[in-house]
């Protein structure tokens, strides 16, 4: 094994091996020697050492290695806690869904037939025409019970399913709200249901829309607010289905 | 507004004839002197109220369409009937419906293809309860008798057409035409005092 000496405030030092040359963090210009070379020169230009001179080599593992651990240590965390958080929305999604379809319940004070049958009557003055699914259920369901759905007034899950339209109504929302909230909602979910409406983008310009994502209640305080944006909604279906 | 207002046209009927009524309660009476019509299977979902004059007596009807006739007399009426409409229409587009002057046209061929012989003097836009309503004025004759004898008499009458979300309210005033001056600033009253509870 080849052996090194260095110089060190005038006076020789060594033998040492090249890992232990390594360990000691020579600054530049220390002068070494080793069996080989004619008389002592700077570490920087040796052909052992070089490397570790020329700015190109940076021990990564020596400089970062507690920054590395970390990072690591923390993408671990990170991924456990999404794969949890994906796995139990997943979960609560299938679970809320059946807790809602089990609990949901009819009240007789409530026709919502008479909403269901004015929809109609109203996307037919606009020319729309759909067929009658063969399974109707709108419900009420206590959707602040379950995770998912707090604060959700109503939830249809007959989107792009022309089978059925099945919508469950929040009676806490029901209970509160106006003439003109309820129709806007109940409508709002009969166009998931039936026409295959999406939401609008949450545009300042789309908040009066009827298929807005939230429900401004302090903005439908009057009929007219839910009669001019159901009018809208329909016209500009019907205008669709007649350039399709 | 291509329809046909049954609702009117019997109306009509009860003023110039003398149909026989089937009486219920379905509204009911406060100490202040108002009617009240809540959940009332006739009135398609429409909730409301309407002052009752002293010495006027209300009665509901199982006629179709016909929710109420109020009547200080046989020559002196008021009739509250409800149609449904063709879908909802918002205050701003009743306004344009009602000041379009498309219902004075409709109204008036109905009652002559029904042979009332009536004759529409007057049509003015109004509001009832922040809806628009149209106001038409019409003389007609009626068959009174008098012994074994009918006489033909003049009445004048008024149908106040109110556009509320997806149905017309029509209320229909009438009296002989001697009283008609009379009793045009009290029937304008009455019909204002009618009010919407939902």
């Amino acid at each position: 094994m080849k052996q090194f000496y260095y110089q060190y405030n005038g006076q020789s030092h060594g033998p040492y091996s090249a890992s232990e040359i390594v360990d000691k963090k020579l600054p530049k210009g220390t002068y070494i020697w080793y069996e080989g070379l004619d008389s002592w020169i700077p570490i920087e230009k040796s052909t052992a050492f070089s490397k570790y001179y020329n700015g190109s080599y940076i021990d990564i593992w020596g400089v970062f290695k507690y920054t590395i651990i970390i990072l690591f240590v923390l993408c671990i965390v990170f991924l456990c806690i999404s794969g949890d958080i994906l796995f139990a929305t997943i979960n609560t999604e299938t679970e809320s869904k059946d807790d809602i379809q089990r609990t949901a319940y009819n009240d007789p004070s409530v026709d919502f037939n008479v909403y269901l049958e004015k929809f109609y009557r109203d996307i037919e003055f606009y020319g729309i025409r759909t067929v009658m699914p063969n399974s109707v259920t709108i419900k009420f369901a206590n959707l602040d019970k379950y995770k998912g759905t707090v604060n959700y007034n109503g939830i249809s899950y007959g989107y792009n399913d022309d089978s059925k339209i099945e919508i469950y109504v929040n009676p806490t929302f029901w209970n509160n709200a106006t003439k003109a909230q309820k129709y806007w909602m109940i409508y709002h979910e009969l166009c998931h249901d039936l026409l295959n409406l999406d939401h609008t983008p949450e545009l300042p310009e789309n908040i009066d829309k009827l298929m807005y994502p939230h429900m401004d209640c302090s903005r439908i305080a009057h009929m007219d607010d839910f009669i001019e944006a159901s009018q809208e909604t329909f016209i500009l279906f019907a205008l669709q289905c007649r350039n399709q | 507004m291509n329809r046909v207002y049954n609702g009117v046209l019997i109306a009509f009927i009860i003023l110039l004839g003398h149909i026989e009524k089937v009486h219920s309660q379905d509204f009911y009476l406060t100490k202040d002197g108002y009617a009240y019509f809540e959940n009332n299977p006739k009135t398609l979902g429409v909730n409301f109220g309407i002052g009752i004059p002293e010495e006027w007596t209300i009665q509901d009807s199982e006629l179709p369409g016909v929710i109420a006739e109020m009547y200080h007399n046989q020559d002196i009426k008021l009739i509250i009937s409800i149609e449904a409409g063709e879908t909802f229409i918002s205050r701003k587009q009743a306004r344009v419906a009602v000041d379009s002057g498309e219902i004075d046209r409709k109204i008036t061929e109905e009652q002559e293809m029904q042979g009332f012989g009536t004759t529409l003097i007057d049509a003015t836009s109004e509001i009832v309860d922040s809806y628009p309503a149209r106001k038409l004025t019409f003389s007609m004759l009626r068959d009174d008798f008098i012994g074994d004898s009918v006489v033909k008499n003049p009445y004048i009458g008024e149908l106040w057409f109110i556009f509320y979300e997806d149905v017309q309210i029509c209320i229909m005033t009438f009296c002989p035409k001697h009283q008609y001056e009379k009793n045009s600033i009290f029937f304008r009253n009455l019909v204002k005092s009618f009010f919407f509870l939902n």
